[in-house]
C-alpha cells in the first residue's frame, strides 16, 4: 500500500471524503477485492489504535486507585517510624482538633460528601415546543437560581407540568437554600412516577440529610437500598453505612 | 465501599443505558469512568472469588471495557428488551475470565458452576467482535515503538492535527507525515503479516 492509497482510505474511513468521491470510492471497493481487503485492514488498524488507548485509560484508573491505597499504607507505616513520642503529640493534637463532633456536624459533613449537583439538561436547538423549558434550563445551568425559579414556576403552575419541570424547580430551591420548597416539589416529582422519580427520591433523601433529619433520611435510603436496580442503590447503601457510624 | 470519592454526577449524565451507548458512540471517554466506577469492584470481586488475583481482575476488566467500547463503536451492540447494559457488560467480563481459566496455561483450579448456563445475552454477544480479538489488537499496538504509538494515537484517536503533533515532537510536518506512514505500515505488518 503506497502513501497515497493509505491517505485515501483514511480520508474515507474518517468520514472526511466529499459525498461524490465517497460514492465513487465505494463503487471501486465493490469492484476491487484487493482494495476492499486493504480498506478492511486499515479499519482494523484504527480499531487497534483505539483499543490500545481505551485499555490504557482503564489501566490508569485502576493504577490511580492502587497508588492511592499504597500511599495510605506508606503514610501509615511512616507514622510508626516517627516513634511513640511524636505519635503521642499527634494524638494530643488530633484530640484537640477532632474532638467528637455533634450529630448535626456529622450529618452536615455527610451531606457535603454525598451532595449530588445536577448539571441540567443539554439544550435542544430548534425544539420550539420546549422553548420555555430550554430557556429556564439556560438560567439553571448558569446558576441564576431566582430567575430559573421564576421561569420553572410558571411552567409548574400548569396542571400538566412534567416531572422534569418539577424536579428542576426543586433543584433550584435546593441550590438557593429553600429546602422545604425543594422537598415539596421533589415529592410532586416522585408522585408523578416518571423518568425523574428515582432521581427525586435520592435528592429527597439528601434534603432530609441537609435538614438533619436522620430518621427520615434512613427511611428514604432504606427504600432505595431495597431495590438493587435503583440507580442510586450503591450511593444509598454507602450513605446508610456511614449514617450508622454517626453518634 | 468505594475507594475513591464516587462521582455521583456521572449517574446523572448516564442515567439510562442509552446515554452510555451514545457517549461511547461519540467517543466520550467519561463513559469509561462510569463503567469503571460502576462495575470494576463487582468484577474484581467475581475474579477474586473464582481463583483469580488482583492482576487477573485488572486484565479482565480492561479487556471487557475495550471489547465493549469497540463493539459499540462498530455498531455491533444493540440493547434488547431481555437484558440491561449491566447484564451484557458483566457477562462480557465473566466470559473473558472463564476463557482464561479454561485455557491450557491456566493451572489454578476454578469453579465454573455458577456461570456456565446459557443466558439471554448470548445471542447478542455472539455477534460482537470477540474480546480476545480486540485485546490482541491492543497488545500488538504496544509492540510499536513509543514514538510510533504517540504519533498514531495523537492523530487517529485524539484527532490532533499533523501540525500540532509535529510541534509537540519537534519535527517538520512533512517528516511527521512520512513517519506516520511508516508507523502505520509497521502496525499493518503486525496485524496482517504477509505470508512468505
Amino acid at each position: 500500500m503506497n502513501p497515497e492509497l493509505l491517505e485515501r482510505i483514511e480520508t474515507y474511513l474518517l468520514g472526511q471524503m466529499e459525498e461524490a468521491e465517497t460514492q465513487s470510492f465505494e463503487s471501486e471497493i465493490a469492484d476491487n477485492e484487493q482494495l476492499a481487503m486493504e480498506v478492511e485492514q486499515v479499519k482494523s488498524l484504527f480499531t487497534g489504535i483505539e483499543a490500545s488507548a481505551i485499555r490504557e485509560r482503564v489501566g490508569e484508573l485502576i493504577a490511580a486507585e492502587e497508588t492511592q491505597k499504597q500511599g495510605k499504607s506508606i503514610r501509615f507505616r511512616s507514622v510508626f517510624a516517627i516513634g511513640f513520642a511524636v505519635a503521642a503529640a499527634v494524638a494530643v493534637l488530633l484530640a484537640v482538633f477532632l474532638w467528637p463532633k455533634t450529630e448535626a456536624q456529622q450529618l452536615d459533613a455527610l451531606y457535603a460528601e454525598f451532595k449530588t449537583p445536577d448539571p441540567g439538561l443539554p439544550g435542544k436547538m430548534g425544539s420550539s415546543n420546549n422553548y420555555a423549558l430550554d430557556d429556564a434550563m439556560v438560567d439553571y445551568k448558569q446558576g441564576n437560581w431566582e430567575v430559573a425559579i421564576s421561569k420553572f414556576e410558571t411552567l409548574a403552575n400548569d396542571e400538566s407540568a412534567s416531572d422534569t419541570v418539577l424536579y428542576y424547580l426543586a433543584m433550584c430551591f435546593a441550590e438557593s437554600g429553600r429546602d422545604a420548597e425543594a422537598i415539596d416539589y421533589l415529592k410532586r416529582a416522585e408522585n408523578l412516577g416518571g423518568e425523574y422519580q428515582q432521581k427525586a427520591e435520592w435528592q429527597h433523601a439528601l434534603m432530609d440529610l441537609k435538614r438533619n433529619e436522620p430518621v427520615q433520611v434512613r427511611y428514604s435510603l432504606q427504600r432505595i437500598a431495597s431495590n438493587p436496580e435503583h440507580p442510586y442503590y450503591h450511593e444509598s447503601v454507602h450513605l446508610l453505612e456511614k449514617l450508622n457510624l454517626v453518634e | 465501599m468505594p475507594n475513591q470519592p464516587f462521582k455521583a454526577s456521572l449517574k446523572f449524565r448516564f442515567g439510562k443505558d442509552e446515554d452510555i451507548l451514545r457517549a461511547i458512540q461519540s467517543g466520550d471517554e467519561t463513559a469509561i469512568d462510569y463503567l469503571y466506577q460502576t462495575y470494576y469492584q463487582p468484577i474484581k470481586l467475581y475474579v477474586l472469588q473464582n481463583s483469580g488475583n488482583a492482576d487477573d481482575a485488572r486484565d479482565v476488566f480492561q479487556d471487557g471495557v475495550v471489547a465493549f467500547w469497540v463493539n459499540v463503536r462498530e455498531g455491533n451492540f444493540q440493547l434488547t428488551s431481555e437484558a440491561t447494559l449491566a447484564t451484557y457488560f458483566t457477562r462480557i467480563c465473566k466470559n473473558r475470565w472463564l476463557d482464561k481459566i479454561r485455557s491450557a496455561d491456566f493451572k489454578r483450579k476454578a469453579s465454573l458452576d455458577a456461570v456456565t448456563e446459557p443466558m439471554a445475552t448470548d445471542d447478542v454477544l455472539s455477534r460482537m467482535i470477540s474480546t480476545e480479538e480486540v485485546s490482541q489488537l491492543a497488545v500488538l499496538f504496544g509492540k510499536l515503538g513509543d514514538k510510533c504509538q504517540q504519533i498514531l494515537r495523537s492523530f487517529y484517536y485524539e484527532k490532533q492535527s499533523l501540525e500540532k503533533i509535529a510541534d509537540t515532537l519537534g519535527m517538520q510536518t512533512d517528516s511527521l507525515k512520512n513517519e506516520k506512514y511508516r508507523c502505520m505500515m509497521r502496525l499493518k505488518e503486525l496485524y496482517h503479516p504477509r505470508k512468505s
